[in-house]
């Protein structure tokens, strides 16, 4: 590892020897110090690192791995943090700005860091150890930092002279370790990664269906009545209808509208034509005589 | 084996008996055969474990061999037998054997040459998973390995390359028998 991270345990911090990418084939393991022995917290590992569920997969690409450590590490869930600090170590072969890590916490999968229990208990137990580890490391206390959640209570400002930080998620984490390489990852989320803003993006189309669906529906009654009315022959009616819209702002717009479909339903000029013979009679007389026999028939 | 019933017990201890009185009238290397009843237990439980003076004398006796291999080919819950030449491709890293039960791959650790995952994987994740994993060598010898827990269909065991079961698993004269 480039930079030494260790997992925060109640027996002692743990240090991660190495991350090596396995065959895809392969589920997660954690094994103990080179050996052929998988850690019963395997399983919750392979759960962690393979997406869907796993957050690893999702940040680096690739979902089967092999971390080994120098120590047990319980079944719980608070080496996570540590875990995913040391997958961005092994990628990143540029940042080199702290010297060591330790770290707790529970990641969730929106990337929040999580609190966890015996943070104080697992803070003594690395300050038993830690100048120890400063000396065989020859690092600068001042270079490693201690990452921890944001929300544990009674935090000391620093554990043998290492700042103790807390973090609020992988971004941040990532920021006060000094490293780079999966902050694209972390900013700029998969769609799967980032659930909330993709159904709000969903939303605000959906919305605007359902709002025009409304408008027309609710417009789409009124022209129904004024296109049954016109249908009728009810001229009457159909203008006080329209003139009683047109008092309303939206509905005076509908009536409008509507008076402008109606012209252009209004037949042309020359779409009318009379046709017959021009009858001129020399006196009113002769229009009765003429008639008669005509109504007579 | 708690669930053979009576009537099974007494065949068997006739099929011994028969065995015995054949022995006892046959010339002295004729008597090292295995009784059937022994063969039978062993392939019907798979939790029953030879013992050393069984297992020498199986190794020993390759009549018995072949009835073992014949009864537990019936009873596994999985049976691969030998693997013809051109599937075998011993070249390969990958060693993958499969039936319709069930699929047994090796695949080497890229954290160490020296170490390599054994995976098997049940067809059916609701099935009743086996519990040993045992291999018949290209010399009759009988290996077992117990195996872990099953999830979802899934078992991984993490080996050293130089493992028995893994170097038989990678001979395509083996035989194996998931049970």
């Amino acid at each position: 590892m480039p930079i030494p991270v260790y997992i925060l345990t109640t027996e002692g911090p743990v240090r991660v020897q190495r991350i090596t990418r396995e065959d895809a084939l392969v589920h997660s393991v954690i094994c103990l110090d080179g050996r052929a022995q998988a850690l019963p917290v395997s399983a919750a590992y392979e759960g962690f690192v393979r997406s869907p569920t796993g957050v690893i997969e999702r940040l680096t690409g690739h979902g089967a791995y092999r971390m080994d450590v120098d120590g047990q590490v319980d079944e719980g869930s608070s080496w996570q943090l540590a875990a995913v600090l040391a997958h961005a170590v092994e990628h990143d072969t540029e940042s080199h700005k702290t010297q060591a890590l330790f770290a707790t916490g529970e990641v969730d999968h929106d990337l929040a860091v999580r609190p966890v229990l015996h943070v104080a208990r697992k803070l003594a137990r690395l300050a038993d150890v830690l100048p120890d580890v400063i000396a065989h490391l020859k690092i600068d206390p001042s270079q490693a930092r201690i990452l921890v959640p944001v929300e544990t209570p009674d935090l000391p400002d620093d554990v043998c002279d290492v700042p103790v930080l807390p973090v609020a998620d992988i971004e941040g984490a990532l920021q006060v370790a000094g490293l780079t390489f999966l902050d694209q990852a972390v900013e700029q989320p998969p769609r799967s990664m980032a659930p909330a803003p993709r159904r709000r993006g969903l939303l605000k189309p959906g919305l605007a269906v359902i709002a025009a669906a409304a408008l027309m529906f609710w417009l789409g009654i009124d022209v129904a009545r004024w296109a049954a009315l016109s249908g009728d022959g009810q001229v009457l009616a159909l203008e006080q209808e329209l003139n009683d819209a047109e008092d309303g702002r939206l509905s005076a717009l509908q009536a409008s509208a509507y008076r402008q479909w109606l012209s252009l339903q209004k037949p042309a000029d020359d779409a009318v034509r009379t046709e017959g013979a021009l009858l001129l009679a020399d006196t009113p007389g002769d229009c009765v005589m003429q008639q008669k026999p005509e109504a007579l028939r | 084996m708690a669930d053979v019933d009576a009537i099974a017990k007494l065949a068997l201890a006739g099929i011994d008996a028969e065995a015995q009185a054949k022995g006892l009238l046959s010339p002295s290397s004729a008597r090292t055969r295995l009784p059937f009843t022994m063969l039978h237990v062993y392939a019907s439980d798979p939790s029953f474990d030879m013992s050393d003076s069984f297992r020498v004398r199986l190794a020993a006796d390759a009549r018995a061999q072949d009835d073992l291999s014949r009864l537990m080919a019936r009873t596994a819950f999985a049976y691969m037998p030998r693997q013809v030449a051109a599937a075998s491709a011993a070249s390969t890293d990958v060693v993958r054997r499969e039936t319709t039960q069930a699929t047994i791959t090796l695949t080497p650790s890229r954290a160490d040459d020296a170490q390599v995952y054994l995976i098997i994987t049940l067809s059916d994740a609701e099935a009743k998973a086996p519990t040993r994993l045992t291999l018949k060598d290209r010399t009759g010898v009988f290996l077992d390995f117990d195996l872990g827990p099953f999830s979802a269909g899934r078992v991984q065991l993490l080996l050293r390359d130089d493992n028995s079961i893994v170097t038989a698993l990678r001979d395509a004269e083996s035989e194996v028998f998931l049970r």
